[in-house]
């Protein structure tokens, strides 16, 4: 077993990338091989350490790893490769992707990537799309943080990052933040409430944070717009709200209040399911706290009134007077001592022509160009640049529409499609749609490091580095303020490489060489810490961190960046695209007798990041087989007990899975465990089981079930049924079936 | 409520001076100082059995 002491002297820091959170650990190395990865010495961040991060030599040393590029010699999708030259690989690629170009534009070019996984590509790939004229990049940030920051960016221009360590009140909107997932923001939590913060928690479930919490509000999935509306209410009709900033530093107050007056409490207990007087106890202990926030959540992301939702936590934080406040909300903006990603991405460079084609514009326009260059010129007066491109969500493509015009050809062909430690294919909405869609692709490039279903409909693949083999320095993608030092421990196998070089190599081909300059990652790191009059080697030589030390109420100096310079309660930009510029409750698809239970997806697992590690034993073990939670009345209704097999059907798919009985479940909901397949079956069921239990096939992308402003799938709280099976489902291995 | 805010976020400025003191590679007289308030004021943190893993 791992003990916590290192065995030999090379103090190497590393940012683990095994989930998003970006925790700096240590690595441990021996005879050039990463040996173990273990938790920091500093005692500030020695908790910052989950069981999926100290499995990483697991996942770094995997005899599975993709170590060499492979080429298609089969038809697509089955998985028939032959071992070729990096410099082959991408030579043929250039040429391939120039014949796509010329015969049907630039913007036939898709990129799918997730910065998250790749860490290191300093916005190489905007940079060279931009160069290319292509506006199409989707990414799972669509679903998750940077669909949230381009819509606090509406409101008040930046999107906060919660001070949840020095906060007197929390509140988890679904967010379930535990000891090995989340675990920074776990271990804040534990902090604020060590100091007396009040938690508030709004779950269907009785999450572990519901189970500790001082309020748990088990409202209906999918309500959480609607929640807020009934917070506001009592709020504004309460006079609970900071009258000074609001008469100071608003627009629309009044026009608000009308709004909301719409949604008397009683109205919201009856959509939400939560008792009238608990959920103005809830808005009460938020309003009247010393300081209080709304850290991010991945739930509100992912519903139907997902803009609204977002829009209204927003809202709430600046009613309250908690935006930019010591243990509240907090504006970062750049940091003054790293270029950012948002500059690098060259997003000037790509002609207004070209911007108009981002697929879904026409009709979600909210985290795509035609939105948010509506705040360029207000993002500039106030943070000095005009492209904010926060968690890398604010000028994204709809993924929807581009599986779709990679499908159908409209509203024109999308024909070479990147995807790049990014499992597209499990990672959206409508899994039938995108395969469809990769189907009728000429060219699909995948950059990973273990083979995935969605690299086995490549033509080519490309294998990734991992961060303890390459050198870093992780700035959060602009959401808050610091620096982190991640260092290369060991050099990558064989022909493995890193995104940052893949768009190199790609944009010297292509004949963009003056644009990217930079021929080494430590060369564009020097670059970006350019302010500091530091190279990367003088820099985490001295340092293995830096935080900015934070000022707050900046906006009194600057105004907001927004077109009024205030807090926009009324959006002039969704007023300006056509949408109601004031928040709003949309109810999402009714349950009906075919399919009676709220069906609820895209939920984390500790044991795995998305849809990666299924391949890793020493998590495997830990979470053998996927698994749905209901509630013991829904479960004895069907007749169903712990560990049985069943279907859950909706009408677009079925997701085959254990069933766990928990009186934790909130009755008539059905929790479905995200990006589950099955690596040991690659070469006996189609794509590694891609189809059996993936929550992505369950969830329509139909015009009724996505967000108005975003196109944003409704993941929480849609019809579905279960179906008992009488035998376990076959090909399964003894593991799954026992586990 | 001004003063406890203005108080609160002093505080906020020094103790991230202080902890950008305790991330230093090579720390010099004033970084230990900072190092060595990190530890009395948090503690050493203890080994966590639950993220040991079995060896290849």
């Amino acid at each position: 077993m791992a003990s916590a002491k290192p065995t030999n002297n090379k103090n190497t820091y590393s940012v683990c990338t095994i989930c998003d959170i970006g925790c700096q650990l240590r690595a441990e190395t021996e005879d050039g091989k990463l040996k173990r990865m273990i938790a920091h010495d500093n005692p500030a961040l020695a908790r910052n350490v989950c069981y999926k991060g100290t499995a990483a030599a697991h996942v770094h040393n995997h005899v599975d790893r993709l170590t060499r590029p492979l080429k298609r010699v089969g038809e697509r999708g089955e998985d028939k490769w032959e071992e070729i030259s990096y410099e082959q690989a991408m030579d043929e690629i250039a040429e391939r992707l120039k014949k796509v170009v010329d015969q049907y534009g630039p913007e036939s070019m898709a990129v799918s990537t997730s910065g998250w996984n790749t860490q290191t590509t300093h916005s190489m790939d905007r940079r060279f799309m931009n160069a290319l004229g292509t506006p199409n990049y989707i990414s799972g940030v669509s679903l998750c943080a940077g669909n949230t920051a381009a819509v606090n960016k509406m409101t008040y221009g930046w999107f906060p990052f919660a001070d949840i360590s020095n906060s007197k009140c929390i509140v988890l909107f679904g967010h379930n933040p535990r000891k090995h997932s989340w675990t920074p923001i776990f271990n804040m939590i534990n902090a604020a409430r060590a100091n007396g913060a009040k938690v508030i928690v709004l779950d269907p479930r009785v999450s572990d944070q519901a189970e500790v919490a001082d309020l748990h509000l088990s409202l209906r999935s999918g309500t959480d717009a609607a929640m807020c509306l009934g917070w506001l209410n009592v709020i504004i009709n309460e006079e609970l709200y900071d009258k000074d900033f609001v008469a100071e530093y608003t627009v629309g107050f009044d026009e608000l209040c009308e709004r909301v007056n719409d949604y008397p409490l009683e109205r919201v207990a009856e959509i939400t399911g939560v008792d009238a007087e608990l959920i103005a106890e809830s808005a009460r202990m938020y309003a009247t706290a010393e300081s209080a926030c709304i850290p991010w959540t991945p739930i509100t992301d992912m519903q139907i009134s997902s803009t609204s939702a977002i829009r209204l936590q927003s809202i709430l934080r600046a009613l309250t007077g908690n935006i930019d406040i010591p243990g509240g909300d907090v504006f970062g903006g750049f940091d003054p001592n790293y270029i950012p990603e948002s500059k690098l991405g060259n997003h000037e460079m790509l002609s207004a022509e070209q911007k108009a084609k981002q697929l879904g514009s026409d009709t979600h326009p909210a985290y795509t160009y035609r939105a948010q260059e509506m705040l360029s010129e207000h993002t500039e007066r106030v943070y000095g640049y005009a492209y904010a491109d926060i968690v890398m969500g604010c000028y994204m493509a709809n993924p929807s529409a581009t599986f779709r015009a990679m499908a159908t050809e409209k509203p024109y062909p999308v024909k070479a499609f990147f995807v790049l430690g990014n499992n597209a294919l499990m990672s959206y909405p409508n899994q039938h749609q995108i395969l469809k869609g990769m189907m009728n692709q000429d060219l699909i490039v995948a950059h990973e490091i273990f083979m995935t279903p969605t690299a086995m409909l490549a033509d080519y693949v490309l294998p990734g580095d991992v961060f303890s083999e390459r050198n870093h320095i992780s700035d959060y993608w602009n959401w808050k303020l610091g620096l982190t030092v991640s260092q290369k421990a060991v050099e990558p196998p064989a022909e493995a490489s890193s995104t940052f070089q893949f768009w190199h190599d790609l944009a010297h081909r292509m004949g963009f060489a003056d644009l990217f300059p930079w021929q080494t990652i430590e060369d564009i790191l020097d670059h970006r810490l350019s302010p500091t009059g530091k190279t990367f080697e003088q820099f985490s030589n001295e340092n293995y961190m830096y935080i900015q030390p934070p000022e707050y109420r900046k906006y009194r100096k600057t105004g907001f960046a927004t077109p009024s310079g205030k807090v926009e309660l009324k959006s002039s930009v969704l007023g300006e695209l056509g949408f109601d510029p004031l928040p709003y409750y949309r109810e999402g698809p009714a349950v009906s007798e075919d399919y009676p239970y709220y069906v609820f997806t895209g939920v984390r697992e500790d044991a795995f990041f998305q849809t990666g590690q299924r391949q890793v034993k020493v998590l495997r073990d830990r979470m053998p087989s996927p698994k749905l939670f209901m509630h013991p009345v829904d479960a004895e209704r069907q007749g169903i007990i712990d560990h049985d097999w069943v279907k859950l059907q909706t009408e677009t798919g079925e997701v085959t899975a254990k069933v766990l009985v928990q009186t934790s479940m909130k009755q008539g909901h059905i929790r479905v465990p995200h990006g589950w397949w099955y690596p040991e079956m690659r070469g006996e069921a189609k794509l590694a089981g891609a189809f059996i239990s993936s929550d992505a096939v369950l969830c329509p992308d139909d015009p009724e079930y996505l967000d108005y402003e975003q196109g944003i799938p409704h993941f929480k709280g849609f019809p579905g049924r279960i179906v008992k099976l009488n035998e376990p489902p076959a090909g399964m291995s003894e593991q799954v079936l026992a586990g | 409520m001004r003063f406890k805010e203005w108080l609160g976020g002093a505080k906020q400025r020094l103790m991230t001076n202080i902890a950008n003191r305790t991330f230093k590679k090579n720390p010099g007289l004033l970084d230990r100082l900072a190092i060595r308030f990190l530890r009395s004021s948090i503690g050493e943190v203890p080994h966590d059995p639950e993220l040991d893993h079995p060896e290849n």
